[in-house]
């Protein structure tokens, strides 16, 4: 288990400051850490949340960050593929992946079946991610977040039920 | 309605989207940024600036993301008084309807919505994409627009471009355009060097 704030700390050293997404239960402490943000804006899908962090990053030259669950990462492809890929426009971000359905937990049938092929997605698009269950995984993913800077491209984090600790 | 000579297609309204776009480019305020829809609408944004030579702003083409024109946009916009316009078209508008809804929420008064309707998917053929019968008035208002403009013919095309740029509100422009073709379109190519040109 992790906090939100451990997260959203990592970001911030990244100067990483802005956040579009569609709300997911699984990274419902996100949302709620989130509420009151000025530099968030709440897409209606997953695709809209890609192209409105693409437009500030051309506006800012800060990578934004981009949350959603993972039945909904099919409909973020388009964008991320067509505008934001390395050998297109060369957009970096960073993806925050709510994971239903992940090998490791029991879900239902539809979670099921993405689950299992969302880790060939990100692999299939050459997105580097880290599945984040504790928090010595967030230095691996804050390697690749530097890489994803520097070299102008997307990076992803894959988050499980239960994994984001529950705020008290 | 009538039949375009160029092919059998169906011209459904008649302003020159040359015409149209070229007089919007001389009418830009220096720096402004363009954010253009996939297919024919960048292609010819591209080739109007290179033949009269407009310079005065940039562009960024959305070769891909289909329907994301306006998101790429409002993302732009936020948190800052940069002005942008977002030249979309009727299928890329309808394509992701719900964003337009986050634009109404989010956009402020230095993003400017212009929606070239042409009634058609152009760029692949000039199929229907049952706009016609859309209100845009009513739904951009219900969507959060605050000024609704419309323009379909060139009849005080210069004045009415103005009144829409000039705007102090979140504004919606339906411009009403046919579907004449320009032959040997440019295709954008040198996407880095675009996308660092637009970022400067």
């Amino acid at each position: 288990m992790i906090k939100i704030k451990n997260l959203i700390d990592l970001l911030k050293k990244n100067k990483c400051e802005f956040f579009s997404g569609v709300p997911d239960s699984v990274l419902q402490e996100l949302s709620s850490s989130l509420q009151n943000r000025t530099k968030h804006i709440i897409a209606t899908n997953e695709g809209a949340a890609v192209s409105i962090g693409i437009g500030n990053y051309l506006s800012t030259k800060k990578i934004p960050a981009i949350y959603m669950q993972n039945s909904g990462l099919s409909n973020a492809l388009n964008p991320l593929i067509s505008i934001a890929h390395k050998k297109v426009y060369s957009i970096p971000l960073i993806l925050i992946i709510g994971w239903r359905g992940s090998p490791k937990i029991k879900d239902e049938p539809q979670h099921e079946v993405k689950g299992q092929i969302t880790e060939k997605i990100l692999k299939i698009l050459g997105i580097k991610y880290t599945i984040i269950r504790s928090k010595k995984d967030l230095i691996k993913f804050n390697k690749q977040i530097k890489f994803a800077k520097k070299n102008k491209s997307i990076v992803a984090c894959l988050i499980e039920q239960g994994t984001l600790e529950k705020k008290q | 309605m009538k039949k375009n000579s160029n092919s059998n297609k169906i011209n459904y309204y008649h302003l020159d989207k040359e015409l149209f776009l070229k007089t919007l480019l001389n009418n830009l305020p220096k720096n402004t940024k363009v954010v253009s829809s996939t297919g024919y609408n960048s292609r010819e944004l591209m080739y109007i600036r290179k033949k009269y030579g407009l310079n005065n702003s940039k562009d960024f083409y959305m070769v891909g993301g289909m329907g994301h024109t306006s998101s790429v946009a409002l993302g732009y916009s936020l948190f800052n008084n940069k002005k942008i316009i977002c030249i979309d078209g009727d299928g890329s508008l309808l394509m992701h309807l719900g964003s337009i809804k986050t634009v109404g929420t989010f956009a402020k008064k230095n993003f400017k919505y212009v929606l070239l309707n042409n009634n058609s998917h152009d760029s692949v053929g000039g199929q229907n994409t049952y706009a016609n019968n859309i209100d845009f008035k009513k739904l951009s208002k219900s969507l959060g627009f605050r000024k609704f403009y419309s323009i379909k013919d060139d009849k005080g095309l210069k004045k009415n471009i103005k009144k829409f740029l000039s705007s102090n509100f979140l504004s919606f422009l339906e411009v009403k355009v046919g579907n004449n073709k320009i032959k040997n379109l440019p295709r954008p190519k040198d996407l880095i060097a675009i996308k660092d040109k637009f970022m400067k």
